[in-house]
């Protein structure tokens, strides 16, 4: 254990006391000096502590510590030292060491902290000072101390005198302390029983729990405000107490103040003032109440400001009235309330029945027509249905005032209030007296509302009888007219003026003359007569028909006092009953199914039409829904027609499918209109449907038969089209249109006219109308043109198409292609007339052929598939010296004598050629034939092949041979010829080679050692001319320059003619090659040349071209310099590099290239002269030059194979031509001319 | 003439040349330490230190050859073709100078592995220019390697062959 300490006291280092060389004084020494040093060290924490300990408050205990620590560690370093002298432990001494400097310089810095600290603690003379100021202070107290005894007493006195008054204050206020924060911490007896807080409970509450919460946040405010400045606040105070009830006290808070007059706490002193204002609010609500009343206008206005008033100013709760419902529940419905009710009221359910629900206050009120009145919710039984909500909407008492009109009691007023018994009977009486004011404020509203209504009555009805269409006239009984509506006037014609007082006979027609005076007999007898239709005749003579409703009119008493008669032109009615009948026939007799229905789809009639179209009788239908008719999958339909007829749109000829009785679905076409009332507004629908089912089959049957027709019309080889019978043609087959490119407006009618032969036109027009005019077939061969341009002859044929009378309704046409059948014929008869003429001439052949056999030189020798030799020529005899044999193949080469071409070897059998033939071969071969005719032997060249008949089968062979005796003689001879002129030109080419060697080695030395002396002349004329040249004279430094000039002209020459000699060796690389970008390497050289120049390079799309690049790139160098150089006296020069195929028309020609300026150009007579070395047409002075650079395009051109050229023209420009041989040149060939840069 | 120090080492044949060359380097004061060797012969022994060179020093090349084609007794491109063989002498920089501007000239000389190849120009504005140029760039311009930081690249075979 304590291992890891080891390092520490475990050393290497030698002990100390080495250093002191053991010398045993000097150990002792320094042992002793570390010893006593380490005990005093030790000593004075002792002693510090012990001090601290004794004088618990003196401060600056931790720098006591700190500092014992310190002088502890310093102690520790110097027994160390005296360790160490034995032992070498110096790094366990570092260690202490370190930790004393750590130590030290804490408390170092701790003191030099607390230093000031310490300097201000108070030193001796100081507390003697104080020692003595508190000896007075003692005396000083024991003075007071007799004081206050005496005092006490007289305070004694002054308390007695205080708890009397506190008593005397208990009885009448109501007195509580709260501290500064309002809590409550003493209240008096009184507080306890109006507060309804035993004084446990308030004290420690806040002043807060009596806020009855009526007051505003200001009020407080202010009330606080006023207190806290040490002022006496005096208010009243609505307060609440712990059971809820409201209470007014007359407060008054009194701060009482400490000694810098600061509120310490604050004494409230109040008087309960309920009463009184309870007081206060009844009357001011009756006043308030009455001065309503009188403004009011209506009575639910009024109602409601007076229950708005008896909250607002009554103070109360809520306030309603009920009036007394004339319903057998009797019910009691609110006309008007205001203040917290939230719907209290509307469950309240009342009624003023008496039952259970009718015994509360208002029910009570309205039944017996006295004041209800409910002290205590909370307990009241006859409250009970209502307690629950009542109680939750905070009411604690109600008082119902009933309303009274005489002795019919209209209703009651309900008034609620938050606290128990708050209606006593003084407040009862007040609200009392409002009820009354109330009632007779109804009462007087209802008659003035009764009394308004009376007269718009009035008003109303002069108004309808003034503005009523209908006559209203009144007679007295004696039969004048007493009234006269404009109506009246209207429907009679006359006016009021020329009718009142007049009787009305004159309106009678002759028919009936005595109607008026039997309708006034009956009505007179107090008979009504409604409705009464009749005639009439107006001012203006005219009969109308009338409506008439006549009633007697009573006065007051009941007695018939005249007669009044509302009369209606019922003309126009009658007129359209009329048409209505008639229509109703005409529905009735229809075909068509005729059905009216109204908007929500209901079937409204029904005709016969309709029942034998769908199957159902009208009764079985009438009510039903439309929807009946209509298949499920078209349901949908209904809802569009019945939106269409909403907008008011009708729906015409809708060919649908509905269903009928039996279940067949039948197709219809439907028309549906909307139906109008009068006012226009749609009311239903009417419906007409027509059966179309077999109209629909023809239809179809005929589409089909029209498609079918039109498919076989498009599907024959044909044209075909279809005029109408006029002959104007409607119908085109897809071959017309096809064949003749042209669109059915294009070819309609008479257009068709347009793809005719103009030549032809004009008959065929002239047949054609000939055979519409008749009636006829038509046919006819013309041409037609097709889409192409071209014309093809066509064999028209119209066929009429004709109805059951016989008359054309249509044509039918055709026009059949037959171009070729014509040709056909023509080829036909040319052929007819070529076997003829081949016949004759086969005979005549026959002959010539027999001739021809006899008289050829070479011998021609047939066999047939038998190996019968049919024909051997004459010369074949002549050649081989023998005839025919009869012998087979096989024999032939041994009878003859017939050798291969080494004339040794004899032939084999198969390898005769005849033979070889007649197996189907094609061959030639020389031979060699020796046969005792010949015995010098001939040479033949044979060829031989099989012969074939027409049909290609093998019949024979033939074989052809001429004698080559002569020719393999003159063949040895050029062979020989041949080996001599070999031998010779491979002389030739050494010395060639030679010649070009040394050439070589000349242009070699030109190159090199002509250029040197010239080099020389030039450096040694030129430093002439620097070293010496100001002491020469002008003419002698003229000369110098010539020299000057002269060699660098010649150093030109060299390189050019090097150059041209070059190429002469140069071998020829061609490949693929861009010109155009050869063009722009040669722009780029040249770019600096054309500086400060206007030249306009136009540089067409070249092709790609089998050439030497380089050479080709020399070419244009030279052409185009030749050009900068001839364009110079040019302001702007133009120069065009383009290419051409020469011809035009023959795009495998070679391409031409040329180079064109617009220089000085040159006279064509020296043209010959331009190509040649050393040849110039200008002159020096004009344009420099060395006249190789043509000569060097035209070797390279050369070179290629190709051709160069110029033309020009004196002063207007020169072109240069050429063609490069080489290769294939039409790899691309560019379209346009493209303008390129310019410089 | 102290032979060890030598700047360019100019062989050409014609004292016509030698003569416009001299006065060209001379008038741009660069013709300070010019040597100038009469033939191909010459040439190669001041180059290789042999003969009458032989108390030359590898280590003080010239700072530039400049070497014409045509040369008595050893012509210039086997002049060229020994410098540049020889590992103690291929770094010495070779212009060769000549009136020749034969293509197959220019190609061989710059596979034997010749520096420059310039053609003398016949005007002698633009030969002063060119020998001026030459001078100045080579003397002036170009940085040679030291000699001895070639040998250890170089195998021992190799340095003898």
């Amino acid at each position: 254990m304590l291992e890891f300490l080891s390092p520490l006291f475990s050393s290497d280092f030698m002990p100390h006391g080495f250093c002191y060389l053991w010398n045993p004084r000097m150990v002792w020494l320094h042992v002793i000096a570390d010893g006593l040093i380490a005990l005093s060290y030790y000593c004075i924490p002792v002693i510090l502590v012990y001090f601290t300990r004794k004088h618990p408050d003196r401060p600056f205990n931790r720098v006591f510590w700190m500092f014992g620590a310190f002088i502890l560690a310093c102690g520790t370093t110097h027994l160390l030292e005296v360790w160490n002298v034995w032992h070498g432990s110096y790094l366990l001494a570092g260690v202490v060491k370190a930790f004393t400097a750590a130590v030290s310089v804490l408390t170092a810095v701790t003191l030099v902290a607390w230093a000031p600290k310490v300097i201000s603690l108070p030193g001796r003379i100081h507390l003697q000072g104080k020692n003595v100021e508190l000896q007075s202070e003692i005396v000083e107290r024991k003075r007071a101390a007799a004081a206050l005894k005496e005092s006490l007493a007289a305070t004694e006195r002054a308390l007695q005198d205080l708890a009397d008054i506190k008593f005397a204050l208990d009885q009448h206020a109501i007195v509580a302390v709260t501290d500064l924060h309002g809590t409550i911490t003493y209240v008096n007896r009184r507080f306890t029983a109006v507060n309804q807080y035993s004084s446990e409970e308030a004290i420690g509450q806040n002043y807060r729990i009596m806020n009855s919460g009526y007051h505003p946040k200001q009020f407080f405010q202010q009330m606080y405000e006023t207190i806290a400045h040490g002022q006496v606040w005096h208010g009243e105070i609505r307060n609440r107490a712990k059971d809820g009830s409201i209470f007014w006290v007359d407060a008054t808070i009194v701060p009482l103040l400490d000694a810098a007059r600061q509120p310490r706490q604050y004494v409230t002193i109040r008087t309960n003032i309920t009463q009184r204002k309870r007081m206060e609010r009844s009357l001011r609500l009756l006043s308030d109440c009455n001065q309503s009343l009188a403004q009011a206008t209506d009575e639910a206005s009024l109602l409601r400001q007076v229950c708005d008033l008896v909250v607002n100013v009554g103070g109360y709760r809520m306030a309603w009235v009920g009036y007394a419902g004339h319903d057998p529940k009797m019910k009691v419905p609110v006309v008007a309330h205001s203040g917290l009710e939230t719907s209290y009221l509307d469950a309240a359910k009342l009624t003023w029945a008496d039952q259970e629900r009718g015994r509360g206050p208002a029910g009570t009120a309205i039944r017996t027509g006295f004041p209800a009145l409910c002290r205590d919710i909370t307990s009241d039984p006859l409250f009970a249905p209502w307690r629950e909500q009542a109680l939750q909407q905070g009411y604690r008492s109600c008082l119902a005032l009933p309303l009274h009109n005489g002795d019919e009691v209209l209703g009651a007023i309900s008034i609620y209030a938050t606290d128990t018994g708050a209606f006593d009977d003084t407040e009862q009486r007040l609200l009392e007296e409002l009820s009354t004011s109330l009632s007779f404020g109804i009462v007087a509203l209802r008659a003035l509302a009764e009394r308004r209504r009376g007269e718009e009555t009035r008003d109303r009805l002069a108004a309808v009888v003034e503005s009523s269409d209908d006559a209203i006239i009144s007679k007295s009984l004696d039969g004048k007219v007493t009234a006269w509506n404009s109506g009246a006037e209207k429907v009679f014609g006359y006016t009021a003026a020329e009718s009142l007082g007049k009787s009305l006979d004159r309106l009678l027609p002759p028919e009936h003359p005595n109607e008026e005076s039997e309708i006034l007999t009956r009505v007179t007898r107090g008979e009504r007569i409604n409705h009464f239709e009749t005639t009439r005749l107006r001012k203006d003579g005219q009969r109308i028909h009338i409506s008439a409703t006549i009633s007697p009119v009573k006065d007051r008493s009941g007695a018939i006092v005249g007669v009044a008669k509302i009369a209606r032109d019922i003309t126009e009615r009658k007129q359209t009953d009329e048409a209505r009948e008639r229509l109703a026939a005409a529905v009735e007799c229809s075909d068509d199914a005729i059905i009216s229905k109204t908007m929500d789809g209901m079937i409204s009639s029904w005709n016969p039409g309709a029942e034998k179209l769908f199957g159902y009788t009208a009764a079985e239908v009438m009510g039903k829904p439309l929807l009946l008719l209509l298949p499920p999958d078209r349901a949908a339909e209904e809802n569009d027609t019945l939106e269409c007829l909403r907008q008011g749109r009708s729906v015409t000829n809708l060919e649908t499918v509905r269903v009928r009785k039996d279940g067949l679905h039948i197709d219809v076409s439907v028309t549906i209109s909307p139906i109008r009332d009068r006012a226009g507004s749609i009311v239903g629908a009417s419906k007409i449907a027509r059966d179309i089912t077999e109209r629909k089959r023809v239809l179809e049957a005929l589409r089909q038969s029209e498609e079918r027709f039109q498919a076989i019309a498009n599907g024959i080889p044909q044209l075909a089209w279809m005029a109408e019978a006029d002959g104007s043609v409607f119908w085109f087959n897809q071959r017309w249109y096809d064949y003749t490119g042209t669109t059915l407006e294009q070819s309609r009618d008479w257009s068709w006219r347009n793809v005719h032969d103009p030549n032809f036109l004009p008959q065929v027009l002239e047949r054609w109308q000939g055979a519409i005019d008749a009636g006829i077939p038509f046919e006819m061969e013309f041409p037609l043109r097709g889409g192409d341009g071209h014309f093809r002859v066509f064999l028209t044929q119209v066929m009429p198409v004709k109805d059951a009378e016989g008359s054309v309704t249509r044509w039918f046409g055709t026009n059949t292609d037959i171009t070729e059948w014509k040709e056909a014929e023509k080829r036909l008869a040319l052929q007819a007339e070529e076997l003829a003429r081949s016949r004759v001439a086969l005979e005549s052949q026959t002959l010539l052929l027999q001739s021809v056999l006899d008289s050829i030189s070479e011998g021609l020798v047939v066999a047939d598939h038998r190996e019968n030799l049919v024909i051997w020529n004459p010369a074949a005899a002549k050649i081989i010296g023998m005839g025919a044999t009869t012998l087979p193949s096989s024999g032939w080469p041994a009878h003859y004598g017939l050798f291969l071409s080494d004339a040794v070897t004899p032939l084999a059998p198969e390898q005769d050629p005849l033979t070889r033939a007649l197996h189907g071969e094609v061959c030639t071969a020389q031979l060699f034939v020796r046969n005792p005719k010949i015995p010098a032997g001939v040479w033949i060249e044979a060829s031989a092949s099989p012969l074939k008949d027409k049909s290609g089968a093998e019949h024979g062979g033939v074989c052809a041979f001429r004698d080559i005796t002569e020719r393999k003689k003159i063949e040895a001879q050029i062979r020989h010829l041949n080996d001599e002129l070999e031998i010779r030109v491979l002389e030739r080419t050494v010395q060639l080679e030679a010649a070009n060697q040394e050439l070589e080695a000349f242009s070699y030395s030109v190159s090199h050692d002509l250029r040197a002396p010239l080099r020389h002349i030039s450096g040694f004329s030129q430093m002439l001319t620097e070293e010496f040249g100001p002491t020469l004279d002008p003419g002698a430094r003229d000369y110098l320059d010539r020299i000057q000039a002269g060699t660098l002209r010649m150093g030109l020459l060299l390189d050019e003619l090097l150059n041209l000699a070059r190429l002469g060796r140069h071998a020829l690389h061609p490949q693929p090659t861009q010109l155009n970008s050869v063009v722009a390497e040669v722009l780029a050289i040249l770019q600096p040349e054309t500086a400060g120049r206007q030249v306009d390079w136009i540089i067409a799309d070249l092709p790609l071209v089998d050439c030497d690049a380089v050479l080709v790139q020399q070419v244009f160098q030279n052409l185009l310099v030749n050009a900068l150089k001839f364009t110079r006296p040019r302001p702007r020069a133009v120069i065009e590099i383009s290419c051409e195929f020469a011809p035009p028309e023959a795009p495998d020609g070679p391409l031409v290239f040329m180079v064109r300026d617009n220089g000085v150009g040159f006279n064509m007579k020296y043209a010959d002269k331009l190509f040649g070395v050393f040849q110039r047409l200008h002159r020096t002075k004009d344009f420099e030059g060395t006249g190789i650079g043509l000569a060097t395009v035209q070797r390279i051109i050369h070179k290629h194979g190709g051709r160069l050229w110029a033309e020009a023209e004196q002063d207007v420009g020169a072109a240069f031509y050429f063609t490069l041989g080489v290769g294939k040149q039409t790899a691309t060939k560019g379209k346009g001319v493209t303008a390129g840069g310019r410089s | 003439m102290n032979t060890e120090a030598i700047d360019i080492l100019m062989v050409e044949d014609d004292q016509n040349d030698i003569d416009l060359a001299l006065h060209t380097l001379r008038r741009e004061k660069l013709a300070n330490y010019i040597f100038v060797a009469r033939d191909g012969e010459e040439a190669l022994d001041f180059i290789f230190c042999r003969e009458a060179f032989a108390q030359r020093s590898f280590d003080r090349p010239p700072k530039v050859v400049l070497l014409d084609l045509k040369l008595p007794k050893v012509d210039g491109m086997e002049v060229l073709k020994q410098i540049k063989g020889d590992a103690r002498t291929k770094t010495i920089p070779v212009v060769v100078m000549t009136s020749s501007k034969e293509e197959r000239d220019l190609v061989a000389s710059y596979h034997r592995g010749a520096n420059s190849y310039i053609q003398k120009p016949v005007d002698f504005d633009k030969f002063r220019e060119t020998v001026k140029t030459i001078g100045l760039y080579w003397l002036l311009i170009n940085q040679p390697p030291a000699v001895e930081s070639f040998e250890p690249l170089e195998g021992a075979a190799d340095a003898r062959s």
